[in-house]
């Protein structure tokens, strides 16, 4: 009776499990589209156009590709495995991902893991000494998307590997030097800021460093005190009991649900319409925040970097290289909100049925396809990349 | 008493014991069954990848760390204890060995009897902390976990810290690091079965009381397995530095939940006792290792591995728990 009760309880797990996954592939008709961002549904297949040129999907060789990040069930990790998905699909490429778990040497094994599950080529949120040498022995093309390496030793390891392909990032320390520069523009002298704990992130700790700067550049702006850690909701009710005469706060990002918590803290701490706020990662909430003008400085649109990085990884797969030296991070801006109607734009041209970046015009960057691709092409990408960029290009697919 | 009565008595014990030993010798089955399922389910789904040569090296590679640190751990939960500082505890251990390979003074070679000295003067203080204070070890474990994972943090705060990784590679060699294995487990194995230390251990577990009466010293035979188990973290400790070439503050982070993981899956019992066998710990360890293996090549996403590894979890621990004694049984 109880190995019986036993296995019923775990039948029934299953089923609940099966149930709930089912639930989350059907399609949320009800959600208003400026409510929040959305990244769980997939993005609307575009049909290559016959005066493009370009090949469809299913007239490209097949091939497989590993993906390597923190996770894909945040806003961030999920925005980035649709694209992928997207442009899997694009490319007639299989993707298969993989997380890092809590360690760094997860990434190592990680990708030891994906090389044997056939993987052609390999995008990565890092690219560690143990991880070129594992893709260079077997052969394995690794791409660096969203974050980017500068230990000389390291950078030596990949200049001489066949196989690393190169690092495409957003520039963080130019990001916290920009938030420091809005806040005093809008008037803030007296600011506190908020990142995780120093060494967790290193795109965190360039913001930091960004931030530290600009502060050294405007003097007047006076630094309350800051806090380095992942309790940050306390962290900003400390700030809000100590220094009453707060009226700027700094958050590095928060993809994992912390821009909400920090505007729920603002709201209950009553600082609202006392101090203005600046972070990257775009969450639920943003809207109203925006509207009500506590949020003053938002970034966001990270995720087609990995697209970018995924051009360049193919480039290198068809035999087609278009990174000379990979041992050069090419650097995209974040993509800024200051406005609600902004916002708007953001949740119909980046968080909506199209990706930021189509199919064609991820295509138009391989040499393959396109003999005028080059790593021009790929930097004048980087510095249009912004919300008007994006309206401009795709306004005619609404 | 009738002598009927007398004989049945005798007779309700003697099939009490026969159904204890049947119970004892299915349990003992149970994980090497598990572990070879997981392989046969892996192997049909994967195509046979799972035991080609190249993925029996990653394996290798994989399980090195948690089939070590499992070793030192049956030191620890076959008296009873626990450590939660295991992750830090190697963080730190990796900060001295790059310590020692970055510094201009000490020669490299020095980096791996640095790593162990470090981890074994940590789980000395673990140790200390639980016995000579009194603190329960789970919260002793904790508090070191606090002081070691702050000094990484803290060490790691400015940037991430690289070592000179083709320096280092011919510790990645599959030989060396199989030959460090077979020395860890034939040590391992002969002082946990054969030693008195090991035996004390045991019998710690079984009632710390009756050992103490015993005449065993229990303090110093409770110190001496966290120093084990913080020797053993430090040696892989110094294999993670060269496998990886870098350490930021994540180094370590979850071993302590690997190393339970394998505990509980190899059948080990957590509240120690005469019933520990150090092959336990090591099917345990082989098993996670194949799992996470054998669902990646598979292609599961990432975030369904956690569950499909959460409901075996479940599922094993379900079949192996021996409710009469409210403990984990092999």
């Amino acid at each position: 009776m109880k190995k019986f009760t036993m296995l019923l309880s775990i039948v029934l797990v299953l089923m609940l499990t099966l149930s709930l996954a089912a639930c989350g592939a059907e399609k949320a008709v009800e959600d208003k589209p400026a409510a929040k961002p959305e990244s769980t549904e997939g993005f609307k297949e575009i049909e290559v156009s016959d005066e493009s040129g370009y090949p469809k999907a299913a007239d490209l060789p097949k091939h497989k590709i590993g993906v390597l990040y923190w996770g894909y069930t945040d806003l961030l990790g999920s925005q980035i495995k649709k694209n992928l998905d997207y442009l899997g699909k694009e490319f007639n490429c299989e993707m298969v991902y993989a997380d890092g778990g809590m360690a760094i040497e997860g990434y190592v094994t990680a990708t030891e893991n994906l090389i044997q599950n056939g993987a052609e080529g390999i995008i990565s949120i890092f690219a560690l000494p143990g991880m070129i040498e594992a893709c260079e022995k077997a052969g394995v093309y690794l791409v660096q998307g969203l974050n980017e390496t500068s230990d000389e030793d390291t950078l030596t390891l990949m200049k001489n590997s066949k196989y690393f392909v190169g690092m495409f990032t957003e520039n963080d320390y130019e990001c916290g030097y920009t938030m420091v520069e809005d806040l005093y523009n809008k008037g803030c002298r007296n600011i506190t800021y908020m990142s995780p704990t120093p060494g967790m992130a290193a795109n965190h700790d360039n913001r930091v460093r960004g931030i530290e700067d600009a502060l050294k550049d405007y003097p007047d702006m006076q630094l309350l005190s800051n806090y380095r850690g992942e309790a940050q909701v306390e962290a900003l009710q400390n700030f809000a009991a100590v220094y009453p005469e707060m009226d700027g706060l700094i958050v590095t990002g928060g993809t994992q649900g912390g821009t909400e918590s920090i505007y729920q803290t603002i709201q209950s701490e009553g600082l609202s319409g006392k101090v203005k706020f600046a972070t990257i990662d775009i969450g639920e909430g943003t809207a109203e925040r925006l509207e009500s003008g506590d949020l003053a400085w938002i970034a966001g649109g990270q995720y087609p970097t990995t697209g970018i990085a995924f051009s360049a990884l193919y480039n290198a797969l068809v035999g087609t290289p278009v990174i000379e030296d990979c041992t050069k991070t090419v650097y995209r801006p974040f993509m800024s909100i200051q406005s609600p109607e902004e916002f708007e734009q953001y949740i119909k041209y980046v968080d909506g049925d199209i990706p930021p970046y189509t199919g064609d015009e991820v295509k138009a960057l391989i040499k393959k396809f396109n003999p005028d691709a080059s790593l021009d092409l790929y930097e004048q990408y980087g510095k249009a990349y912004g919300i008007q960029d994006v309206v401009e290009r795709h306004k005619d697919l609404f | 008493m009738s002598n009927i009565g007398i004989q049945q008595k005798v007779g309700v014990r003697q099939n009490l014991l026969q159904d204890a030993s049947k119970r004892n010798k299915l349990n003992g089955i149970l994980p090497f069954a598990g572990l070879l399922l997981v392989i046969l389910f892996f192997t049909i789904v994967t195509g046979g990848s799972i035991l080609d040569a190249q993925n029996l090296n990653n394996l290798l590679h994989q399980s090195f760390t948690v089939v070590i640190v499992a070793v030192g751990a049956v030191f620890v939960y076959s008296h009873g204890g626990m450590d939660m500082s295991l992750g830090a505890l190697q963080g730190i251990t990796q900060l001295g060995a790059a310590w020692v390979i970055t510094s201009s003074i000490l020669p490299p070679g020095l980096a791996i009897p640095a790593s162990i000295l470090i981890g074994m003067l940590v789980g000395t203080i673990t140790g200390g902390v639980h016995v000579l204070m009194g603190v329960p070890a789970f919260v002793a474990s904790l508090c070191v976990r606090y002081i070691c994972s702050g000094i990484t943090y803290t060490v790691t705060s400015k940037q991430d810290i690289y070592i000179p990784y083709t320096e280092f590679t011919q510790y990645n060699s599959g030989v060396i690091k199989a030959l460090v294995l077979i020395v860890v487990l034939a040590a391992g194995y002969i002082i946990f079965e054969y030693t008195r230390f090991g035996k004390n251990l045991k019998a710690i577990g079984g009632n710390i009381t009756v050992a103490k009466q015993s005449g065993i010293a229990t303090k110093l035979n409770i110190v001496l397995a966290y120093a084990i188990i913080g020797g053993l973290v430090g040696l892989t400790g110094f294999f993670t530095l060269t496998r990886v070439g870098m350490i930021n503050a994540s180094s370590g982070q979850g071993l302590e939940l690997n190393i339970l993981t394998a505990i509980v899956l190899g059948g080990f019992p957590l509240t120690g006792g005469s019933a520990s066998r150090l092959h336990s710990a090591i099917i345990g360890a082989l098993t996670v290792t194949v799992l996470t293996n054998g669902l990646t090549l598979w292609g599961i996403d990432p975030y369904i591995i956690g569950g499909i590894k959460g409901l075996l979890f479940i599922l094993i621990v379900g079949v192996t728990y021996d409710r009469s004694k409210g403990k984990l049984v092999l």
